[in-house]
């Protein structure tokens, strides 16, 4: 019997494992869904992309029937709101929350979530176009408004289309070199100075001249983010806004003063019915009178130096609040004596305005690099009569809700004469707040004070937003989220499909450098600077570094002191640095690449005096660095030679174009080195006595020290100046010292002589216009490290042919007067006018390549490097192209191209187990 | 009744208190020589404007120009007298002037919105490590010189030393990103009771608390050794009880006397030191708040969260003076 039972049991037992192995075997059901969140609007379907395993079908439900319905993964908009489908297989489920947007909203939703996870030290404070006052501020700004018109890439064939037929972006067609400027929120732009010269009072020089009254017609289908039309009255609304002195905005004065466009009569609106004591606009030293007394006078009105009151020159803050706070560290104290002296109360501030306070006040304001702004702080009481708005130069078309109208206090050439917009366009742009919500945001003053307040776009409740994106959430200092303003123009354009892939962004607040770090590698966030990475260095080769030129356009450099006079009395023996030869040999012996990896990570190699952010035909697109002129003078420089066959050589190979010879130099050529060096040997021993030269006694070149860095640099100097002395007289004679210096004044201590390597130093400018920046580089400009030089060298120029003065002849000019006529000082004493629009551009560039090779043979500085913003992305995106551009940078979060769905990224993170930062380290270099 | 008369003694002396601490913190701060100096671009006629209207200057001379030349500062009672009268008759404790974020922010506002995240963390702080550390004090105190103390003593003298910014280092970088225990930062959002916004704030949490275990179990591990060999204990064991029934009833309630107001102590202090650990995991509390005020010389913050501090640090002494006589009958205030 227990036999029996035994069996029994058995046999059960076997039962129950089999049935258990066949229920297990058979594939257990799931189902997924793609894609975690989706948008509809009313009316419309859309089809839920899914994944099953295992047999069946998927049941679909949703959470609330009135919101959205689903039929077979197909989800139809019913009404504003959200809801939840759900669909089932057996007991496995997935969900999907999906947004329902009103019928008129201009974006249908790729089924794609793509967030972007970004950090911030600070959350930004107030993001009002009209008054915002830090960068931070710009985080919001730019993602929540739009513009007139814009920027965008260039297309290789015009007639091939940016976007192909089946909705995806034509990548293969667009030209990241070139860009071209378009057409955004306006629709046409038309100089319409003819039409209204006579009613605005333009004088018939003006007329005929055009440029000053200009017609912008919107798009009909601007919208706020609740979907409030936006028309041309609303930027007249802005405007008025803007200049309400009620409120005193920060940027009110942009629309009179600076570079933007100066709209008639705005300052006159903006004081009306006050007398004020306000700086004099375009005010040259000309157009005052010298009273008997020396004091200036302006159209016979008694003008003085404001120097305790706030003034935009100084962002904000005014003369005597930076004397008071640094005094005698930072400023000549005598000038600052004779500004005293010259005023009738010290508590004022008020200066008389003579020849000598002038002189005073540039000598101050020389640390900030304004010692030209002298003239900003001449103030004068003026008076303004009461005044309509009407008569202010901005208003809406009557016949037309769409067409606004400016006049301009100066003419803007914004139409170029082929008809196509200019390059200068992002001149035209204007404010836009949302009138309803910005009328019931206006606080009266409190008691005691005149100053309206107004807490407009300050937090989500008072946000309105007009560009791609809106604000959802903020939490001050904590994080802030923008996401898809469903109302926005460019979502329903052809020319943006495929575009603004990112559905959000989401900022945090992290500010500890060691968090940010751990949030990187965590996936957390999505790309993170090179300056808050802790080992940089070894992530310089990464797929995943990007560098782009930095906006500053700096190219760095170690700058050679070589005045003999002052080396000759420097005690140090160094004379030698007096001759070129020598200077060339350093140049050529020094290891750039070691030593940027070592001392300037995330810099790249930098061989030029511009760097490569410069363009000397902006309209074009036309990059100086990359144009062959630059191209040549630099290998020319570092020691290439055109051989007989045209070709450019080192001495050993010979590079088949002028791009692989470029690609090729590094500025290092030991055996050149060595040759230049013997030069430079004979002339030291030959003229002992000129330079001071004592063979008993070592050669000391100084390193000025003005950061932690200098005794490590110093080491890497020595070793190269020890490779290029080897087996010469010099061998183990040249030591490279390091000197203790005031780093505050570490410049102006090198302009005296008082160190003679300043390690590392250079010189950024105006990325549109080099031709203004290479007098610092010549000798004379006032950032010039070499004011020693020699001005009065004289270069000559075969002059091209073509439409200008003295073309296709062969000019002799100084080096001085090269550079007054290439920018049409004729004030200055310039023999021809070359500047922009006398001159092709073809001819200024050339001049322009001239000058810097000019400047480069003279050997006072060893180009290092070019100032770059090195980041590391996250695997999740990566920008559209690495091949910079000024004007639409790498192509920004609008080209911004995912690998990567947010449900994808977080299986990423998963199979490298949360940790990505040897991930990061791959290198297809390597 | 003793008690009573006792508790409105000290709360009055607490007021008064109070009042003088408030009084010098105004008083003296004013006196300093500080530039207000504006946020980045505010113009100072604006913010002389803001302080105009707190009754802080007057007389502002204008000099038809549009612009403020000069002013007087107006006596410092006076001004005392214009800031307490706004908050008792207005409720009003003033608006933020120099920091950007909260320009013209009521400061009360601001405070109770970033006040929660700070007390939540050091509630749940105290809640984690009381426990902890008591538990770790008493099982030390019963092992006493063996094995187990050692390794307790250990761990004691090392939390005790390092200080609480290193552990958050660690913390962050084992727990969180290594082992992915917990999330690297504090969840954003308000909504603090839900359990992944707690989950982020662990971390923080037993970065704070691991210095106050130390402190606990040091104390408790004295006083619970010292306690268990006074005789009464011998009376108890010989009564019948068992050790742990003896140690329960009658050594720990002994030995709390000296812990108990010290919990409330290590209250207080992790209240205020809690500052960098804010900054490092992202929490928008008040201690950041505070620093940034004096960095930016805004009065009404500092004047606000001063006496914030100040007042919970003197409600705290109350408590735990009154939390003496509750735990040991032999001490009652008040009493003849």
């Amino acid at each position: 019997m227990k036999k029996a039972a035994r069996f029994i049991w058995l046999v059960v037992a076997l039962l129950m494992l089999s049935t258990v192995v066949l229920v297990a075997c058979q594939k257990p059901q799931s189902v997924k869904i793609s894609t975690s969140s989706a948008m509809v609007a009313v009316g419309k379907t859309i089809t839920l992309p899914y994944e099953l395993t295992g047999k069946g079908e998927p049941t679909w439900t949703t959470s609330d029937a009135a919101v959205a319905t689903v039929t077979d993964g197909k989800v139809t908009g019913v009404k504003e709101g959200t809801a939840t489908i759900t669909a089932a297989l057996g007991t496995a489920k997935a969900t999907c929350k999906i947004t329902v947007i009103p019928a008129n909203s201009t974006y249908t939703d790729d089924l794609k979530n793509y967030t972007n996870n970004g950090y911030m030290n600070n959350t930004p404070s107030n993001w009002n176009e009209m008054d915002y006052q830090n960068n931070d501020d710009t985080a919001i700004i730019n993602n929540t408004t739009s513009s007139f018109f814009g920027y965008d890439y260039a297309l290789k064939d015009d007639t091939k289309g940016r976007v192909k037929a089946d909705g995806t972006l034509n990548i293969e067609n667009i030209d990241f070199e070139h860009h071209v400027v378009t057409y955004e929120a306006a629709t046409k732009l038309e100089d319409v100075t003819d039409e209204y010269a006579d009613a605005w009072g333009l004088t018939a020089a003006q007329k005929k001249a055009g440029g000053y009254v200009w017609r912008i017609t919107l798009r009909d289908d601007l919208a706020w983010d609740d979907g409030t039309p936006i028309k041309a009255q609303d930027f007249v609304y802005s405007m008025k806004e803007q200049l309400n002195y009620l409120f005193q905005p920060f940027r009110a004065n942009t629309y009179w003063s600076g570079n933007g466009m100066k709209i008639h009569n705005a300052k006159n609106y903006y004081y009306q019915g006050r007398t004020v004591d306000i700086p004099i606009d375009g005010l040259t030293i000309d157009k005052l009178t010298a009273g008997t007394d020396g004091k200036y006078t302006y159209n016979g009105q008694s003008i003085y130096l404001a120097l305790r009151t706030a003034n935009a020159v100084l962002d904000g803050d005014s003369v005597g609040d930076y004397i008071d706070a640094f005094g005698g560290e930072i400023f000549d104290m005598e000038a600052w004596a004779v500004l005293e002296a010259a005023m009738d109360n010290k508590a004022s501030g008020r200066a008389a305005v003579t020849d000598a306070t002038l002189e005073a006040l540039a000598t101050i304001l020389t640390p900030f690099g304004k010692s030209d702004s002298a003239l900003k702080f001449v103030y004068m009481t003026q008076s303004f009569a009461a005044m309509d708005f009407d008569e202010v130069g901005i208003f809406a078309e009557d016949s037309n809700e769409l067409a606004l109208i400016v006049v301009l206090d100066n003419p803007e050439s914004w139409i170029r004469e082929d008809g196509k917009l200019s390059y200068t366009i992002s001149n035209a742009s204007l404010p836009l707040v949302k009138q309803s919500l910005y009328e019931s945001l206006k606080k009266a003053p409190t008691q005691g004070s005149e100053k309206w307040t107004t807490t407009y776009n300050t937090s989500v409740e008072t946000s309105a937003s007009w560009g791609p994106y809106k604000l959802t959430f903020f939490q001050v200092d904590k994080q802030f989220t923008l996401e898809r303003n469903t109302f926005w123009y460019g979502y329903a354009m052809e020319s943006k499909k495929d575009q603004y892939l990112t559905d959000k962004f989401v900022v945090e607040v992290i500010q500890e450098d060691n968090a940010i770090q751990m949030a990187f590698w965590k996936g957390e966030i999505d790309d993170i600077t090179f300056d808050q990475l802790g080992n940089a260095a070894q992530y310089q080769n990464s797929d995943y570094a990007v560098f782009s030129p930095d906006t500053s356009a700096t190219a760095y450099g170690i700058q050679l002191y070589s005045n003999l006079s002052v080396l000759k009395n420097s005690g140090k023996n160094n004379g030698i640095l007096a001759i070129r030869d020598f200077r060339w040999a350093l140049s050529l012996a020094f290891d750039r690449n070691t030593f940027n990896q070592d001392q300037l990570v995330g810099m790249q190699l930098g061989l030029g005096l511009l760097g490569p952010g410069y363009y000397y035909d902006p309209e074009n697109s036309l990059s100086y660095r990359g144009s062959d002129a630059a191209k040549a003078a630099l290998l020319r420089t570092y020691g290439f030679t055109l051989n007989s066959a045209g070709k450019w050589t080192d001495g050993i190979t010979v590079f088949e174009d002028i791009d692989d010879a470029t690609d090729a130099m590094t500025g290092y050529n030991l055996t050149m080195a060595k040759e230049k060096l013997a030069l430079a040997i004979t002339e030291l021993t030959n003229n002992a006595e000129k330079y001071g030269y004592d063979s008993n006694k070592d050669i000391v070149l100084r390193i000025g020290k003005f950061n932690p860095k200098a005794e490590r640099r110093a080491e890497l100097i020595q070793k190269c100046v020890d490779d290029l002395v080897k087996g010469s007289v010099l061998e183990n004679k040249i030591k490279i010292e390091v000197l203790e210096i005031n780093a505050q004044k570490s410049a102006d201590e090198f302009r005296d002589g008082k160190f003679e390597l300043y390690c590392v130093a250079g010189i950024g400018g105006a990325v549109f216009y080099p031709f203004s920046s290479i007098d610092s580089y010549l000798g004379f400009g006032e950032n010039s490290y070499h004011s020693y030089m020699d001005t009065n060298f004289q270069l000559t120029m075969n002059m091209p042919a073509g439409n200008y003065a003295c073309a296709g002849q062969e000019v002799t000019l100084t080096t001085k007067d090269w550079f007054y006529s290439l920018n049409g000082k004729m004030s200055e004493g310039a023999t021809y006018d070359w500047s922009e629009g006398k001159c092709p551009s073809e001819v200024r560039l050339e001049i322009l390549a001239m000058l810097e090779e000019y400047a480069l043979s003279q050997h006072h500085t060893i180009q290092v490097a070019n100032s770059y913003d090195a980041v590391l992305m996250s695997a999740k995106s990566h920008y559209i192209t690495r091949t910079y551009n000024t004007f639409m940078a790498l192509g920004g979060a609008q080209y911004m191209r995912y690998n990567y769905t947010d449900e994808q990224w977080t299986v990423f993170i998963a199979q490298h187990n949360g940790d990505l930062s040897e991930f990061y380290k791959t290198s297809s270099a390597n | 009744m003793y008690m009573f008369k006792y508790i409105m003694k000290r709360i009055g002396l607490m007021i008064m208190c109070f009042v003088v601490i408030m009084l010098m913190c105004f008083v003296l701060i004013k006196l300093l020589p500080i530039n207000i100096q504006g946020a980045p671009g505010a113009t100072k006629d604006q913010l002389l404007f803001e302080m105009e209207n707190r009754h802080y200057i007057t007389n502002l001379q204008y000099n038809a120009d549009g612009h403020i030349v000069s002013y007087d500062t107006v006596p410092i009672m006076e001004q005392l007298g214009a800031y307490v009268t706004r908050i008792f008759k207005y409720g009003d404790f003033g608006l933020g002037m120099t920091m950007p974020a909260y320009r013209n922010r009521p400061v009360l506002e601001a405070f109770t919105t970033r006040l929660p995240p700070t007390i939540l963390i050091n509630i749940y702080s105290s809640l984690i490590g009381v426990p902890i550390g008591l538990a770790l004090g008493i099982y030390a105190a019963l092992h006493k010189n063996k094995w187990q103390d050692q390794v307790i003593n250990v761990i004691v003298i090392l939390l005790i030393s390092v200080p609480s910014i290193v552990y958050a280092l660690l913390i962050m970088y084992v727990f969180c990103f290594k082992l992915n225990w917990f999330p690297l930062r504090m969840e954003a959002g308000y909504d603090y009771f839900s359990w992944p916004m707690f989950k982020s704030m662990l971390p923080a949490v037993f970065s704070l608390c691991l210095g106050s275990i130390a402190g606990y179990a040091r104390y408790t591990r004295a006083e619970l050794t010292e306690v268990l060999t006074s005789e009464f204990m011998l009376l108890a064991r010989t009564k019948g009880l068992t050790k742990g029934q003896a140690t329960l009833r009658h050594a720990l309630r002994n030995s709390m006397v000296p812990i108990f107001p010290m919990i409330l102590s290590e209250f207080i202090a992790v209240l205020s030191g809690s500052l960098i650990i804010e900054q490092m995991f992202s929490i928008p509390g008040v201690g950041q708040l505070y620093l940034m005020s004096i960095n930016a010389q805004d009065y009404d913050f500092f004047m606000f969260l001063s006496g914030f501090y100040t007042l919970v640090g003197l409600g705290a002494g109350i408590i735990t003076d009154i939390s003496y006589g509750i735990i040991d009958p032999r001490i009652r205030m008040g009493a003849r």
